[in-house]
């Protein structure tokens, strides 16, 4: 059996115990029984969580609401909405959980931030303000460098930097979602190296 | 159409020739540099060619298309600039200039050119190639550093060996045949990207686009570990993979794959946000 067999069916066994030749690959890989041993431990400390912290649902429906104004989720597609999303069949528990966790403290963060003082959730968490708050500084800087260029490559920069912005913005998006996602990490730091591909180019064209 | 009109015409066309290639001028300009030389062309508008030359020579013949635009040369110890200097008047039609310039095959050469093509063969410094619709071309290249950027013009290298390659472009193509090295990396916006062939050996090859679909075309005796991840597209493996032993993430069909081919020898990592993804045997 191999690591991605028994992480298949590790949703299963969260809650319960292993048998037969998962109980088997628990016992000799480091790795997965290591994993398990991490999820039983969150699977507990939510729990916990839980019951000594469970906010009312009025403050998950404003923590909702800010996060749709914020623009870092979009208005749920069906009942259960963002912060309480329908499990899927497919979805692992144990993801389900983790992402439950980062939510919820990235939520009360949100809720008492807010409730301390009325400030925007963008000062407290820098790597997700950008959403709200660059659009505007962004199409300025665009506007200064496309204004440097000839007509003629005006259109063509135009249009790539609207690419660029989109593939940032997607990024960004991701990120907000999943803090914690190195992939949507790098998937930024990426689309903002292409920014300053177009930048060097249009500069370069300004000499 | 009468015999008359048809004298007229084609006196018409052979006069509009001549007139033509009177305008244009050709120029050549010829350098003596040591090893490792470093060569920069700045080009406005039209094509760059850099082949090698037969000794640690370098030297440029340039054709420029009319008197709007001029050449500046400089030559400070080993480094030659040429750049095309656009006059009162200059537009892309009549400020265009073709160089063909051949360097030593050990020489770094940093080429620039909104419209090109550029193109560079048979060398072995590194290489730098900008451009905004430019279509570029490497081709048998081997231990260099190849970078390359552009917004929308389609990119081939062909026969890169032990290159450090690093590639950004926006909209453009990118084909990559018969590329390795210690680093390949790739990122594109919208662009597609192509890869054929076989990952070399003790390498780490990135391939990340936001919208641009990325095709690998590999041999069956490859040797890698890869990992393919669209976060909202497609991905779809044709190529006999083995499951890794240890995997940090749990793939998501139809989303991801992870897999090891032969030993593992070289590293890859396929992604896109919106792209698709597929992976497929030779």
């Amino acid at each position: 059996m191999t690591c991605t067999d028994f992480q298949n069916k590790l949703p299963d066994m969260i809650d319960g115990e292993a048998a037969g030749e998962h109980a088997a690959h628990l016992k000799a890989c480091a790795v997965c029984s290591d994993l398990v041993a991490d999820l039983r431990a969150i699977s507990t400390g939510a729990k916990v969580l839980c019951a000594a912290d469970e906010p009312s649902p009025r403050v998950w429906a404003n923590i909702q609401r800010a996060l749709e104004v914020e623009g870092l989720v979009r208005t749920p597609r069906q009942a259960g909405g963002v912060l309480i999303p329908a499990r899927r069949h497919w979805a692992p528990a144990w993801l389900v959980a983790v992402a439950a966790l980062g939510l919820v403290g990235f939520g009360i963060l949100i809720y008492q931030n807010r409730s301390a003082q009325p400030i925007p959730v963008a000062k407290e968490t820098p790597a997700i303000t950008t959403v709200a708050t660059e659009p505007a500084a962004v199409a300025d800087d665009d506007q200064q460098i496309l204004a440097q260029l000839s007509p003629a490559m005006r259109t063509t920069y135009e249009n790539n930097l609207k690419d660029v912005n989109a593939f940032i913005k997607d990024a960004e998006e991701s990120l907000a979602q999943n803090p914690n996602d190195e992939e949507a990490r790098h998937f930024l730091m990426d689309a903002y190296q292409q920014k300053a591909t177009v930048y060097e180019l249009a500069m370069d064209r300004t000499q | 159409m009468s015999s008359r009109q048809r004298v007229g015409a084609v006196a018409v066309v052979m006069i509009a020739c001549a007139i033509a290639v009177s305008a244009s001028e050709k120029k050549e300009f010829n350098y003596t540099v040591g090893p490792k030389a470093s060569i920069t062309i700045n080009n406005q508008f039209g094509p760059v060619s850099v082949k090698p030359s037969t000794a640690n020579q370098v030297i440029v013949t340039a054709i420029l298309q009319s008197n709007k635009v001029e050449v500046d040369d400089s030559k400070i110890g080993d480094r030659v600039e040429l750049k095309s200097h656009l006059l009162p008047g200059a537009s892309p039609d009549n400020a265009r200039v073709e160089y063909e310039v051949l360097v030593p095959a050990d020489a770094s050469v940093s080429m620039h050119s909104t419209n090109g093509p550029l193109r560079a063969e048979q060398l072995h410094g590194d290489l730098t190639l900008e451009g905004d619709t430019a279509t570029m071309e490497v081709h048998d290249v081997s231990d260099s550093h190849v970078h390359v950027n552009s917004l929308n013009g389609p990119i081939t290298l062909t026969n890169i060996h032990n290159g450090h390659v690093e590639i950004s472009s926006v909209g453009g193509e990118v084909v990559l045949n018969s590329v390795s090295g210690p680093l390949v990396s790739v990122t594109s916006t919208s662009g597609k990207i192509h890869y054929d062939g076989d990952f070399g050996t003790g390498g780490d090859y990135k391939l990340t686009s936001h919208t641009g679909d990325i095709e690998a075309i590999i041999p069956a005796d490859a040797s890698f570990d890869v990992i393919a991840k669209s976060m909202r597209g497609d991905v779809q493996n044709d190529f006999p993979l083995q499951p890794k032993k240890h995997i940090t993430f749990v793939p998501e069909k139809g989303r991801s794959f992870v897999g090891t081919a032969g030993k593992a020898a070289s590293s890859v990592l396929l992604r896109t946000v919106s792209g698709k993804i597929r992976l497929k045997k030779r």
